[in-house]
């Protein structure tokens, strides 16, 4: 009770800002305010959702959908505490979230862990990749005739549009299944072999993401067509990211060792500064933030240290983070493209379940994995929303329309996601590893 | 952003991060420099040498960038100073001790006050709207009012002072701000333009804004252990406050310190909170600094004027106080009549006033008012330990 | 009065623990041990005496930091050295949760003799 009488106190302070007669302000103040806000109300939505057995991520993905642009601020402007200029401030903390997530992802990948499960994983990795891509693909060319928006094309653009459909349906959200991870304390092989396959499959998918964005342009006859410096580009980017990887992680580990104190603010500054910096150069900060973790884990005696210091304080990032996902989720893309975009979300959850039972059968995976490992593989977020601005920039034309499914898309999955994820895990009894801890407490002890 | 300057802000950051624990630990720094380094002058110096009057590093995008920090700074720094007030912690020191504190620093306060309003409206800026000379000139007495405990908190491992004394210095330097914070949310409130409405409006706006969010952290406060849960509620709180109190131009220190205030003699869960937020005070202040510095303009011509009229009329008040309230309220203890002279040091909440003004106020006097503050702070620094030590009787220790 | 000089394997299990929020959950991990009876003390460590950090805003709430115990020394007398490693394991267990740095320590020492004062 306490707590509503909280939240609507909270509401009660910016809507009382909002309508008192102070003139302008300085442009920090809304974009803290509106901080103040999302952190407490997303926590607050976050903990009663997890009451409902959701996991909290899609509390606060709810949060930022009712108080983002579309719902309150249809009602009114005034209404709409997350407005765009607000969420476009607080924009300049995702970047810190993409690096601390690929931090943790790659620090929460233990090399015994990857040998352990080696077969599943490229079971998994290969069951998905084949039958995710050939199935979207023919998928989408079969559907041509029954959506209007498929219809329009000719047969070369149709097939451009499924290849780069295909593309984006194989990729899904580390960001997501870090956090179901964390929040529910996971342990076992669905655990391990679905954080493995997302990790590396980031790396497949951004790799096949360039050559096949060429190659639609080549179908399209946009900007030149395909070129060989594609492949040359990609080796850069690849080979790059991970020798920047390795050495801020080794510097890490060394501030690590030698310092240490403070860990979580440098923490915080390197994946700012990773993430941000690297693309000046072509080469990606969540691949070297991956490989910077993964390195720290295991091959320094820091691993701990740094997984620990991210924890500490990655909580109001990572709200912050589901919460701008929740209000920039495109509600009018999917109100225009629903029937396509749920085809589209449909075809991608069945092809993903098959591939990942067939390919972790095929491999003999332990019986959860087959069972419940696709259940990680739905939710889909910051990357697969990166591609379809790329889209929209390489491809004038139809390169909008595609973008506005996929983003309709994305928004089903990025729902649905986190809950089958964490349905997934409890089913494979691999949740709360904490409540095995010994209960003894509660007896009186005998003390002089 | 461009590559070179996030590489820069990165080799900053861990610079801050290594040098924070050297500057505020117990290390080997040389007394005369220590409360240099211990009111965290040192960073305030850096910042203004890599900042747009030294070496420039900056673009003016990345300057904006810094406001959200600045404004949840303030708010953190005001409502960690709110938490310390507690009315069951209060009330174990007699009313005596109390009056003399209030005293002192009111009387500080309209010393400095009264002679910078002078020079002000005399001398330096004749032409200014009256509320701008008033906003100044009551800005420099807020910020003069106070004592930074830091400096008194060290007095000791130099010099050797009473017991006595040094137990009535640290007291009066752990209240003294107090009055000077509660100054500085009137005048916000009192010195707006006509056009926003009455001011006792703005007053309750204050008051509201303060009590309000010190009641939802209450209701919000996690019950349980888990620090992250308390970690980000407490950012939340602090965020709202700070954030909502910039927006309307009330005072984001005074609004998040009422919050605190109120929090603090609410929750059960204040040692808590507490605990946390001052585990980063350390750090948060160095980086603070270090943004104060470089978004400070140094103004020369205060230095000619403001300045050593502030240092001067401040030592002046504190000692003139210090006397007074000996005599007023202390004069059967054993304390010594010239307490106000361990009263010098200056830093912490000081700064964080002055920054705040800065951060709000547009007007013409800003940077001299802001100069003045900042270069006294590093000035009086230097200085008060050996008036204090040499006043209050006591010899350089080994 | 029953004197054993050089009592074989007994010994003293010492744990300074800086998390008061954990003294339950320890004292019944050193129950559950084997160590039937302990006593507690309240303690400052030298650390937090020396070393205080310098505060910056206030401090008011430093001038009470003298008085508030910040952390327990747990005094037990076990019958032999494998309770004490029991104790130690366990003890770790109740604080695997803690992010803290220093959580505190354990050690034992050999006891040269032990009595009940009663009968």
């Amino acid at each position: 009770m306490t707590r509503v009488i909280g939240l609507l106190g909270a509401l009660a302070v910016v809507l009382a800002v909002r309508l008192a007669p102070a003139g302008d302000s300085t442009a920090g103040a809304s974009a803290v305010m509106a901080l103040g806000f999302v952190l407490i109300v997303s926590f607050l939505v976050g903990d009663a959702v997890a009451l409902a057995g959701l996991p909290a991520i899609t509390g606060y993905l709810l949060a930022g959908m009712v108080f983002g642009p579309y719902v309150f601020g249809w009602v009114d402007p005034v209404f709409s505490v997350l407005s765009r200029e607000s969420v476009s401030a607080l924009r300049l903390l995702d970047a810190v979230a993409l690096g601390l997530i690929a931090l943790t992802a790659g620090g929460e990948l233990r090399i015994s862990a990857v040998k352990r499960h080696w077969h599943s994983i490229s079971g998994v990795l290969g069951g998905q990749v084949i039958l995710v891509f050939a199935g979207m693909v023919g998928g989408v060319l079969i559907a041509r005739d029954t959506f209007p928006a498929l219809n329009a094309y000719s047969k070369e653009t149709a097939l451009a549009a499924a290849l780069l459909f295909a593309t984006v349906a194989l990729a899904n959200s580390p960001a997501v299944v870090l956090a179901i991870i964390q929040e529910c304390r996971s342990r076992g092989p669905v655990t391990d072999v679905v954080l493995a396959v997302t990790v590396v499959k980031d790396v497949v998918v951004i790799a096949l993401f360039i050559v096949v964005l060429s190659v639609a342009a080549l179908l399209t006859g946009a900007n030149g067509g395909f070129q060989g410096g594609v492949l040359l580009g990609l080796g850069w980017e690849v080979g790059g990211s991970l020798g920047a990887g390795l050495l801020l992680g080794w510097l890490v580990a060394m501030y690590l060792k030698h310092v240490a104190h403070e860990a979580p603010l440098l923490v915080l500054a390197v994946a700012f500064v990773a993430v941000t910096l690297l693309p000046a150069w072509h080469l990606s900060g969540i691949l070297a933030c991956i490989v910077a973790g993964f390195y720290i884990e295991n091959f320094s005696e820091h691993g701990d240290d740094l997984i620990r210091a991210i924890e500490r304080h990655a909580l109001p990032v990572y709200v912050v983070f589901f919460t701008m996902a929740g209000a920039g989720l495109d509600l009018e893309a999917l109100a225009t493209t629903w029937p396509l975009a749920l085809y589209l979300a449909g075809l991608r959850l069945g092809l993903t379940a098959a591939g990942t039972a067939l390919g972790a059968a095929w491999a003999g995976s332990p019986v959860n994995v087959v069972k419940h490992g696709w259940s990680g593989f739905v939710a889909q977020a910051g990357v697969t929303l990166g591609f379809a601005v790329l889209i929209q920039q390489r491809l004038p034309g139809i390169g909008e329309e595609i973008m506005t499914v996929i983003l309709a898309m994305v928004a089903i999955n990025q729902l649905l996601g986190p809950v089958l994820f964490r349905l997934g895990l409890r089913l494979a009894r691999e949740i709360g590893a904490e409540e095995i801890s010994p209960g003894l407490a509660g007896e009186e002890t005998q003390n002089r | 952003m461009n590559p070179a300057t996030v590489l820069l802000l990165g080799v900053i950051a861990v610079l801050i991060l290594a040098g924070s624990r050297l500057a505020f630990g117990k290390r080997a720094v040389p007394a005369w420099i220590a409360p240099f380094f211990a009111t965290g002058a040192v960073f305030l110096a850096i910042g203004a040498l890599i900042g747009p009057q030294g070496a420039n590093l900056f673009t003016n995008q990345i300057l904006q960038s810094l406001d959200p920090l600045i404004v949840i700074g303030i708010g953190w720094i005001g409502f960690l100073y709110g938490t310390h007030f507690e009315w069951r912690l209060l009330r174990r020191y007699p009313i005596t001790i109390h009056a003399a504190t209030l005293f002192v620093s009111l009387f500080t306060f309209t010393v400095i006050a009264g002679t910078s309003w002078l020079l002000i409206s005399g001398v330096l800026a004749p032409g200014l709207p009256w509320r701008e000379q008033v906003a100044a000139a009551a800005i420099l007495g807020v910020c003069g009012a106070g004592t930074a405990p830091a400096g008194v908190f060290q007095l000791s491992s130099a010099w050797r002072i009473s017991t006595r004394n040094l137990n009535v210095l640290r007291l009066f330097a752990a209240l003294d701000d107090l009055p000077p914070v509660l100054l500085l949310g009137l005048m916000n409130a009192l010195l707006r333009p006509a056009a926003h409405g009455s001011p006792l409006l703005w007053i309750v706006y204050t008051i509201g804004l303060g009590a309000g969010l010190g009641m939802i952290c209450h209701w919000l406060f996690p019950k349980g252990d888990d620090a992250r849960h308390n970690f980000l509620i407490l950012l939340g709180i602090v965020s709202l406050g700070a954030g909502a109190a910039a927006m309307l131009r009330l005072s984001p220190i005074f609004v998040s310190a009422l919050a605190g205030m109120i929090f603090a003699n609410l929750s059960p869960r204040k040692e808590t909170a507490y605990g946390m937020l001052a585990s980063r005070e350390h750090t948060l202040y160095a980086i603070f600094l270090l943004m104060a510095g470089v978004l400070f303009r140094f103004e020369w011509s205060a230095v000619a004027t403001l300045l050593p009229a502030f240092i001067g009329v401040r030592a002046l008040g504190k000692l003139m106080g210090g006397y007074v309230s000996w005599r007023l309220f202390l004069a059967r203890s054993h304390i010594s009549p010239l307490i106000g002279a361990g009263l010098l040091f200056q830093g912490g909440m000081a700064l964080a006033m002055a920054v705040s003004y800065d951060h709000s106020h547009g007007d013409s006097m800003v940077h001299q008012v802001t100069t003045t503050i900042l270069v006294a702070v590093v000035i009086n620094d230097l200085m008060a330990p050996f008036i204090a030590g040499g006043v209050l009787g006591a010899r350089r220790q080994k | 009065m029953p004197e054993r000089p050089t009592d074989a394997g007994r010994e003293m299990v010492i744990c300074v623990l800086n998390e008061p929020d954990y003294l339950h959950d320890v004292l019944t991990a050193f129950l559950e041990a084997g160590a039937t009876t302990s006593t507690v003390i309240e303690s400052q460590g030298m650390g937090r005496i020396l070393s205080h950090d310098v505060p910056i805003f206030a401090g008011f709430r430093h001038l009470f930091a003298g008085s508030k115990p910040f952390n327990h020394t747990i005094f037990a007398v076990v019958d032999d050295r494998k309770v004490v490693a029991r104790i130690v394991e366990l003890v770790r267990d109740v604080l695997a949760d803690v992010e803290e740095e220093s959580k505190g320590i354990i050690f034992s020492l050999p006891v040269s003799s032990f009595a009940k004062l009663s009968e």
